[in-house]
């Protein structure tokens, strides 16, 4: 893998056009160099994930990648990204930036070009996560309703230029991530408990009385079906980051905001009608994960997951079925997680590297990349195809 | 994909826009990264681990217990409890310098068993060593200093900050010659703390190892880079951990809204040591400590151009200076206009030095990611 970030925000720069840009042709494809006679050769390679990166001069992008962890196309973000919605149907997919998130952008799966670009409702920002529906028609954005703090979900019509058509409350404080239930109505929403306010910056403003919940929502006009919490004494666990497979089942990556070097579990499952189940790893395994994961993800079939946690360097699998905790491995700076292959997983990392757990889960294989990367991929790796 | 209407920017540079020259354009403006090869890195690790951190964790081991002895004979009634009381509090002075030398180092068998935390839990935003601590001293329960209710007690009295209240902070420190209990409890803390010391040094022989073996299968390291990474982050990461706990927090956001009492160890008077101390660690780490050719620890610095090097030499040099002209205890400079202004003026000092250090690493290829601290 070859990027050429570098160079092209150079460029940029020189021009004066640095900001939203729509992305160029990329000279350099997969560290090799090619005579003009064999262009285009992006055309014919399939675009399967999807990441928001970061180069060394600070500039974030959107790459596209292919199954190789080849960056077949890129757009200039104007400020960091987080997770990418990926549209079911239409090939596009929609950035909402990170928390206190001022942008949400529309950009083509096919070759990154910019599509829309919009600003979030006046009094509201984004926490860099969304999710469609599946028809594809409807992008559901968690956002925060800054002069109350309340959680909301904006919901915008692809079809319409993506104009806001309803709002709905998350019933909490700080909503993270979000996914569509296997039932195609239902929104499980991770509502983190953390109060922010963009005036202070990232800072979080409730931590003594913080309390997360795991809501089900109706995705027509946001009825509250079911809401969860943890215990009491677990008030300082914040629900982030979450997955939910086939079957319904919510696999749950949490944060600890309580003082460190206390062990309290940071997975769980949930399923509908039930009370949230935590996991808690073999000891040490829990204490190197020093109280935060970052992503959650199923494989394809369903059948595990996986639990990134950066802090720790550290990937968990975990057995759907029961919930039973399967393995470790090391991996620095980890926490973009996504699926390959049927059982497998796909890693990445702040290191700009790419890792794939086979589907007999033996080893970690490190992605062969011809150069060294010069990039840090963001928090979440998403899958196109 | 190769037409030219496609590349409106080379064409505002005045390039034709013919690929031979969009590339040759492109490989001038690329930054030159030097070389380090892999054998290379691997000496660095190595000499790195044996002369910087195995050494470090040593002079803990043994500082610590010292101070487990000063605690012993001050509490076994002295003739002289004054001075007793100097003594372990120069010991006290000693350990925290050792762990201050090596706070840096936030993996390995530091993390084993949460030492890390327990050897000094701090920023302690609610108080938890005071509270836990006054709990435990009021309890007057022998039992719960026993092993297993000791191990099982929280991090916050495990280690140098609830020791330092109780050698440096009154009600305390006169209560060690009035009543039993509170010396008992010195005693078991310090113990504890040389014991965890102890354990860190001696594990680091068996982690030495991974840095001579990576890349297998059960390796702890992906390659000899991914070790040199892990290595170079306990340099660079520290810099503006100093800066923005060790200095910012307790400054707050304006001049009148400092808080001297979260600075670290403020109840020993050493808030400025301690920064000179990491300060100067990180320049070992830098710099090496080779005092011959044929030395192995010569650091990052020797696999830096010279340019780099003498940038970065120079603004080690320059936070030494400022941290020099600070006169008073921090606590009190904290205080005044001029003191805090000079704080300010080394925070960014070392967000320069911190800024220098990614930057050098970045060229040599070393990508730290985001630091340990990032998340959402």
């Amino acid at each position: 893998m070859k990027l050429t970030d570098l160079t092209r925000r150079e460029l940029l720069l020189k021009t004066g056009t640095l900001g939203l840009l729509t992305a160029l042709p990329l000279p350099l494809f997969a560290g090799k160099l090619h005579p003009a006679s064999s262009l285009p050769l992006t055309e014919n390679i399939p675009a399967t994930y999807v990441s928001a990166m970061t180069d060394r001069n600070n500039q974030h992008w959107l790459a596209i990648l292919n199954n190789d962890g080849d960056v077949l196309h890129q757009l200039a973000l104007p400020e960091r990204a987080h997770q990418i919605a990926v549209n079911p149907v239409r090939p596009e997919v929609a950035i909402a930036a990170r928390r206190p998130g001022t942008y949400l952008i529309i950009a083509s799966s096919a070759n990154g070009k910019l599509l829309q670009s919009l600003k979030p409702e006046p009094g509201h920002h984004f926490y860099g996560h969304g999710v469609y529906s599946a028809d594809g028609r409807f992008l559901y954005t968690t956002e925060n309703h800054i002069a109350s703090g309340e959680g909301r979900i904006f919901v915008r019509d692809a079809e319409s230029h993506y104009a806001t058509v309803k709002v709905f409350d998350t019933h909490g404080i700080g909503p993270h991530e979000l996914k569509l239930h296997p039932n195609g109505e239902t929104l499980v929403v991770a509502n983190g408990g953390i109060l922010t306010h963009p005036d202070k910056g990232r800072e979080k403003l409730n931590l003594s009385t913080m309390q997360a919940s795991l809501v089900y929502l109706s995705r027509h006009d946001g009825t509250l079906l079911e809401k969860h919490i943890l215990p009491a004494e677990l008030h300082q666990l914040s629900i982030r980051h979450i997955d939910i497979n086939q079957q319904a089942l919510v696999a749950i990556a949490m944060q600890f905001e309580g003082e460190p070097g206390i062990n309290v579990p940071l997975i769980a499952s949930h399923t509908k009608g039930q009370a949230i189940k935590t996991l808690m790893a073999p000891p040490a395994t829990n204490s190197r994960m020093k109280n935060y994961c970052g992503s959650v993800c199923f494989n394809q079939s369903g059948s595990l997951f996986a639990v990134s946690s950066p802090r720790g360097n550290l990937i968990s699998i975990w057995d759907a079925s029961d919930g039973t905790f399967i393995k470790d491995y090391r991996c620095r700076d980890v926490c973009g997680i996504s699926q390959f292959g049927q059982h497998g997983f796909m890693f990445s990392n702040g290191a700009g590297k790419l890792y794939q757990l086979d589907n007999d889960m033996a080893q970690l294989r490190p992605l062969q990349q011809s150069e060294p990367p010069s990039i840090a991929w963001d928090n979440h790796l998403s899958r196109i195809s | 994909m190769n037409h030219p209407k496609q590349l409106p920017i080379l064409k505002q540079l005045g390039l034709r826009s013919t690929w031979v020259r969009a590339l040759a354009l492109i490989l001038v403006l690329v930054p030159q990264s030097q070389a380090v090869s892999t054998s290379q890195w691997q000496s660095f690790n190595l000499s790195t681990v044996n002369q910087y951190i195995i050494p470090g964790y040593q002079a803990l081991s043994q500082e610590s217990a010292q101070l487990l002895q000063a605690t012993q004979s001050l509490c076994t009634k002295p003739e002289k409890p004054e001075q007793a009381l100097q003594a372990a509090r120069a010991s006290f002075h000693d350990t925290m310098d050792a762990w201050q030398h090596i706070q840096n180092i936030q993996f390995g068998p530091v993390q084993t068993l949460m030492r890390n935390y327990s050897m000094q839990f701090w920023p302690d935003k609610k108080n938890h060593v005071g509270k836990d601590l006054a709990q435990l001293l009021s309890s007057n329960d022998p039992h719960a200093l026993s092993d297993t209710e000791f191990h099982k007690a929280s991090v916050s009295i495990k280690g140098l900050p609830a020791i330092e209240r109780l050698l440096f902070e009154e009600p305390e420190t006169k209560a060690l010659q009035e009543k039993p209990f509170h010396c008992q409890t010195l005693i078991r803390i310090a113990d504890y703390t040389a014991n965890s010391a102890k354990a860190s040094a001696a594990e680091w022989q068996q982690m030495k190892s991974e840095f001579a073996e990576t890349g297998t299968e059960d390796s702890y390291f992906e390659d000899d880079i991914d070790a040199a990474t892990t290595l170079l982050k306990t340099l660079v990461e520290p810099i503006e951990v100093i800066r923005d706990l060790k200095l910012l927090r307790p400054m707050g956001s304006e001049f009148g809204q400092q808080k001297s009492t979260r600075l670290e160890s403020w109840r020993s008077e050493r808030s400025l040591r301690n920064i000179r101390i990491n300060l100067e660690s990180l320049f070992q780490l830098y710099s090496g400590t080779a005092t011959s050719e044929n030395d192995q620890h010569k650091g990052l610095s020797a696999l830096l151009d010279k340019q780099t090097d003498s940038a970065i030499r120079q603004q080690f040099s320059q936070i030494q200076k400022q941290l020099s002209e600070i006169t008073q205890p921090l606590s009190q400079s904290i205080e005044t206009e001029a003191g805090y202004k000079a704080l300010t003026a080394l925070a960014d000092s070392l967000l320069g030095l911190h800024d220098l250090l990614g930057n050098a690493v970045a060229a040599l290829d070393i990508h730290l990611g985001f630091n340990s601290r990032d998340g959402d």
